[in-house]
Formats: structure tokens, sequence, C-alpha cells
């Protein structure tokens, strides 16, 4: 009697095992170039709209990148002041001389 | 970097994005995205690359990660989306912290650097600029033992630098495909940085 029992467990966790490995193959060659979005859920982007990205991206944009930046207009507006001034006061004193 | 981006972006047909892209100090040879379009390029990036083109190489890849949606993937690994929510509503500086530290520290897969690649090498023909500057920036990479070094950290989840410099020498232009380099003085746009 127990005999029987253990062999129609064997028979059912073949059974069931054999079924898995079918299942997992199946997908397994389907998806080869990717791992199946719903065993690691690496396709989630979806689930941010992009209104709510670009909120996303403004804040973060100004929490952490603030300060950083290089503003290369101001930079190259400063240094067309700075040759203006130089014009300016090389007219107002001709002696005047910059050593760079 | 208004004519280089402007070049690209017009080659993208139809984008929720609207592109903001900032140089920035850093001492490290970095380029990064945030989530809605903003891309950062470092100083140092600039002054490394050897012409517009492999500028524009960079950039290309980057507006990738932007259009296939990599940069939200990677947030959404480390942060459910009420936490998202709750720091656009709220702006809690704790939790702006961390997702800042995730967008910075975590990496893209491998398999999305290389949908990146393959993607910025479409858009660059598209651009009329040869894919083959990929190739030319990780050269100089190589030539200046740069490859996985700290200094440029951006890389380190992106595949080696040989794969894909071979990756960007196969990728066949379409026929009559003829690159237009940018009428820029790029010396002078590196000294003015």
């Amino acid at each position: 009697m127990l005999g029987k029992i253990q062999k129609d467990l064997i028979k059912l966790l073949a059974f069931f095992g054999g079924l898995f490995l079918l299942i997992y193959l199946g997908f397994f060659l389907l998806f080869r170039s990717s791992t199946p979005s719903w065993l690691t859920a690496e396709y989630n982007e979806h689930l941010l709209s992009y209104e709510k990205e670009m909120q996303l991206g403004e804040i973060i944009d100004r929490y952490a990148i603030k300060g950083q930046e290089i503003d290369i207009l101001k930079k190259q507006t400063n240094r067309l002041c700075y040759v203006g001034n130089f014009f300016q006061i090389k007219k107002a004193n001709p002696h005047f001389r910059v050593r760079l | 970097m208004w004519v280089i981006s402007s070049r690209l972006k017009k080659q993208i047909r139809i984008s929720e994005y609207d592109y903001k892209i900032k140089i920035i100090e850093s001492e490290m040879i970095n380029a990064f995205t945030i989530p809605g379009g903003r891309i950062y390029i470092s100083k140092e990036l600039i002054l490394f690359c050897e012409s517009p083109e492999q500028l524009a190489a960079v950039l290309a890849h980057e507006i990738a990660h932007v259009e296939k949606r990599h940069t939200v993937s990677r947030i959404l690994k480390e942060f459910t989306i009420s936490l998202l929510f709750s720091i656009i509503s709220g702006a809690d500086t704790v939790l702006l912290s961390e997702l800042w530290k995730t967008t910075i520290s975590s990496s893209f897969n491998r398999k999305q650097e290389q949908e990146s690649d393959e993607y910025a090498m479409d858009l660059l023909e598209k651009s009329n600029i040869s894919p083959r500057t990929i190739a030319a920036f990780f050269r100089k990479l190589n030539r200046e033992n740069l490859d996985y070094d700290e200094k440029v950290e951006f890389l380190m989840s992106h595949p080696h630098n040989n794969s894909r410099i071979k990756r960007s020498l196969e990728y066949k232009t379409s026929k009559g495909f003829k690159p237009i380099p940018f009428d820029l003085d790029w010396k002078s746009i590196k000294e003015d940085l």
C-alpha cells in the first residue's frame, strides 16, 4: 500500500515537474532575446506617464544639478563686456596696456 | 551644443520630449540622463572629444536612453510608483536625495546599452554623421587607457569598448550615405569652455 502511494507521488511529481519544464522551455524559446518581463519586471517604464516623468526630471534638476551648469552665453557676454571696457579705457587713456 | 543637438533632434520624427541639454562642471568624463529628456554633458567630456561628431555620437547615445525610457525603468526598479508620486507632489528632500543617488549610481543594463548604441548609430546615419564616429571615440578612450577607469564611471555598465568599436565599424550604412561635417571651429569652442 505504502509502495503504491510512493509510486503515485513520484508519478505526480514527475508529471508536474515535466509540465513546469515544458512551460519554462516554451517561454525561454519565445523570449530568447530577453528575460521574460513577468519574471523580472524589467519593462516597467509604462507605469510612469510622460507628464509625470517631465515633472520628476524638473525636480531632480532643480535639486541636484543647479549650480553645476556652465552658462556659456554668460561667459561670452562677460568676455564681450571685458573687451568693451578695455576699448573704453584705452580711448580715455591711450597709454593703457593689458599684459595677458 | 545647440548646432549639434538640433541636427540630431530633427531626425527624431516623433518624440514626447522637449530636450534640455546642459554642460556641467565636472572633472570626470561623463554624460548622463535623468527623466524628462534632460541630458548632462561634463565639460571634461567635451574637452576629450576630438570633433563635434564625436560629441554628437555621445549625445545620440544619451538621446537613445531617453527615447527608450531607460532612465524611468532604472528608477522604477529602485522606487515604487507611489514613492515617485510623493516626490513629485511633495518634493521631500530626503527622498529626493535617495532618488538622486539612484539616478547617478545605478547603471543601465548591458541590453539597454546595446539597444542605445544601435539607436544611436541609426540616428547618426539619419543625421548625416558617420556611425563610425563611435569607434573613433572609443579608440581614443582605449588609447588613453580610460576603459573602465574610475574617471569614466559612466562607462562601467557599458559593453566593453572593443566590442562597441567592432559593432560601430560593422554597421552598414545605406547606399549613398554621405557624412556632412559640422561647420564648427571645434578648437575655439573647447577653448571657450
